[in-house]
């Protein structure tokens, strides 16, 4: 109680329209790492899964290095390094790419380990019904490596949308940035904290009810 | 290439010792924290259930970020200061546990059903069911997923720069605001570092995985 | 040896097949004229399922020849899928599709090997679920049904194709011994209908009462066959003796 007594929300009224011009940066960011991790997903696990051993060695690499780094090193990393190699843009850019890589490493993974769980009848089957190589993997083989992998790639997502937050670091205004801008102004800090890991908090409960119902309509052909 | 030699022995120094304490700490806490928080949950007390899940979900519901900037900038204005590197340790272990929690809830229900009931069935009490049947048999399935939460630990010690505690990543970006030429070595070596750290536990942790998966 | 290559349906010359060091088939001679219920029984392990999938090419020969229906099996210019719209094939584990329905299920090959229109393909199935007595079950997901409802509707998939011979690996091994009964029937009406069938069976009466020939197999060849009369009634080798008297 006294320590309630010591918060004063009207900072954030105060605050609302550029919290809520974050909140719209941090939405820009998951929607465009979610499309990107995905893309890098996909064709990581496709060469993760080839036959060709250099392209199997090289898309594992690329995962156990991005997945054994912490995030936050690789935004540096792309603030500094895309434009050193000419590449000027701005830092949301370098922060959403580091991002795309990072959780894209994990999807390669995940997407890899559905490919797999398809069972072998599975493919025998498609065999025997002499569909094709295009046709077997569209028609059987990735509904049912997507259906095994949604649950993983949804808390990927999660994870993702937790980690936008870290773009902050070198300056992007999410969300987080947008707080730490006010806070640097005022000295209050604890009520725009608790406002932010509220909207933070929200929003998962959000993308994980959507992804139970999702789970839960496709559970009706699970075996 | 002076100027690197140079900043080597602080990042190789202090910022190491400074990363790795941070994160075996935090892992301390997360280990302790994780087991009791699961533990309680076996008992299967609704009040306790609630005040655990509502733990858990909100732990893990909010970026370790604001979590951290939290407990080091918004808690002093709630009457309780706190240090840089105690409040990323308090912040990490926290997260850490609801994580922790998890993974022995997780590793507990993985236990066939049949196995309680057949301590049931010899009489024993439910805590000697959860004691010596049901606990033996879960603490190994643990093993793997806490070595993967230490290397998510390791990496999340990063975030402890932002707030100032002189770990890997910060002495790298004092270095580099000194002399902005030194970014390319000075942040390969503090990936270096990190990868050094975690790959040989997350190349452990799957091997065990597979081995009892 | 009463084969006649120029009729057979499908015909097996001298076919040797190794997993490994593991010799699976070795040197397998067997011809199934068109209307011929083939049954192939014989302790877990002789090979039987190696045969069937060595007729589609699901597993490729080590040596000697299969033709089906004229096709070679060995001739790299024969298309999988030519090879595979002759031959419909039962899966002991169903194998159907999950994420889809019964009626996508039968119509998904008609639709992308044979090309017919979505409206074509699903006259086709809806007809042939008809025929297994599951018209009704064409909106279910295979989770839906129980082991003996998907088994028809994988036989429905299977002829689908309008196959020129039809395999059955162990086609009632994985249900209940109450539910066999309702996919025996079926497999009865279609070999009565003359559709040529190789079936690796464990079901004895099935292969004594619907089989037109019998092959005995153990250890990766043919020990014995002939008309199921014999085989059963009159089998000359010890080893068939010894089989047989153990599962009748």
């Amino acid at each position: 109680m006294l320590a309630a007594a010591r918060l004063d929300f009207s900072i954030v009224r105060e605050a609302a329209p550029a919290l809520a011009h974050g909140a719209l940066v941090t939405a820009e960011i998951t929607a465009a790492g979610l499309a990107g991790s995905l893309l890098v997903g996909i064709g990581g696990a496709a060469l993760r899964t080839s036959k060709s051993r250099a392209a199997r060695t090289a898309a594992a690499a690329f995962t156990e290095f991005f997945r054994n780094t912490p995030p936050l090193v690789h935004i540096f990393f792309a603030y500094f390094a895309l434009p050193a190699i000419g590449i000027n843009v701005p830092g949301i850019v370098a922060a959403t790419t580091a991002l795309i890589l990072y959780q894209g490493a994990i999807a390669i993974e995940i997407i890899r380990a559905g490919l797999e769980a398809v069972p072998a009848g599975q493919l025998e089957a498609a065999d025997a019904l002499g569909l094709g190589g295009l046709d077997r993997f569209r028609s059987v083989v990735v509904p049912q490596a997507l259906r095994i992998s949604l649950p993983a790639l949804g808390n990927n997502l999660i994870s993702l949308f937790k980690n936008t937050s870290l773009v902050s670091a070198i300056g992007v205004l999410d969300i987080t940035g947008v707080a730490q801008d006010v806070i640097a102004q005022r000295l209050s800090s604890a009520e725009l904290y608790l406002t932010i890991g509220a909207f933070y908090l929200l929003s998962v409960f959000a993308f994980s009810a959507v992804l139970r119902f999702v789970e839960s309509r496709l559970a009706r052909y699970a075996t | 290439m002076n100027a690197y030699l140079h900043a080597l022995p602080a990042l190789l120094g202090r910022g190491l010792l400074a990363t790795v304490t941070i994160s075996v700490a935090s892992m301390l806490i997360a280990l302790v924290g994780g087991f009791g928080i699961g533990l309680l949950r076996a008992l299967r007390n609704p009040l306790v259930d609630a005040a655990a899940i509502a733990y858990v979900e909100i732990l893990r519901g909010i970026p370790l970020l604001v979590l951290m900037f939290f407990v080091c900038f918004g808690l002093p204005q709630l009457g309780i200061g706190i240090d840089a590197a105690p409040a990323a340790i308090v912040a990490l272990g926290l997260w850490g546990a609801a994580n922790g929690a998890e993974i022995v809830r997780g590793a507990l229900v993985s236990i066939p059903r049949g196995q309680s009931e057949a301590g049931v069935a010899l009489g024993l009490g439910r805590i000697a069911v959860l004691r010596s049947i049901v606990l033996p048999q879960a603490l190994r399935r643990t093993v793997a997923p806490f070595m993967s939460l230490f290397t998510a630990i390791v990496e999340s010690s990063s975030l402890a720069a932002l707030i100032g505690v002189k770990e890997i990543l910060e002495t790298v970006r004092v270095d580099i605001e000194n002399d902005a030429t030194l970014w390319t070595p000075l942040l390969l070596t503090a990936l270096a570092l990190y990868f050094a750290i975690n790959f040989p536990v997350s190349l452990a942790s799957q091997r065990l995985e597979r081995k009892l998966g | 040896m009463t084969a006649e290559p120029r009729s057979a349906m499908v015909s097996l010359d001298g076919v040797r097949k190794s997993f490994g060091s593991h010799e699976v088939l070795k040197d397998i001679n067997l011809s199934v004229a068109p209307g011929e219920v083939c049954c192939i029984i014989g302790p877990s392990g002789s090979g039987k399922s190696t045969i069937l999938r060595c007729i589609n090419r699901l597993v490729r020969i080590d040596g000697g020849e299969v033709t089906v229906d004229g096709l070679r099996v060995t001739d790299p210019t024969v298309k999988d899928v030519d090879l595979r719209r002759r031959v419909g094939m039962v899966f002991q584990q169903f194998n159907l599709f999950p994420h889809m329905s019964a009626l996508r299920n039968v119509t998904l090959a008609p639709r992308k090997v044979l090309g017919l229109s979505a409206a074509e393909a699903e006259a086709r199935a809806l007809s042939l679920l008809g025929k297994v007595g599951l018209a009704e079950k064409a909106g279910s997901y295979p989770a839906q049904l129980s082991g003996g409802q998907q088994q028809r509707v994988a036989i429905a998939r299977a002829l689908a194709l309008e196959p020129k011979v039809m395999l059955f690996d162990e086609a009632t091994s994985a249900l209940d011994p109450e539910i066999t009964g309702e996919v025996l029937a079926v497999m009865r009406e279609l070999a009565a209908e003359h559709t040529t069938m190789i079936c690796v069976t464990h079901e004895m009466g099935f292969a004594r009462e619907v089989g037109t020939h019998v092959v005995f197999m153990d250890g990766g060849s043919i020990v014995e066959e002939g008309p199921p009369r014999s085989v059963f009634e009159n089998p000359q080798a010890e080893r068939t003796k010894a089989f047989l008297s153990k599962v009748l």
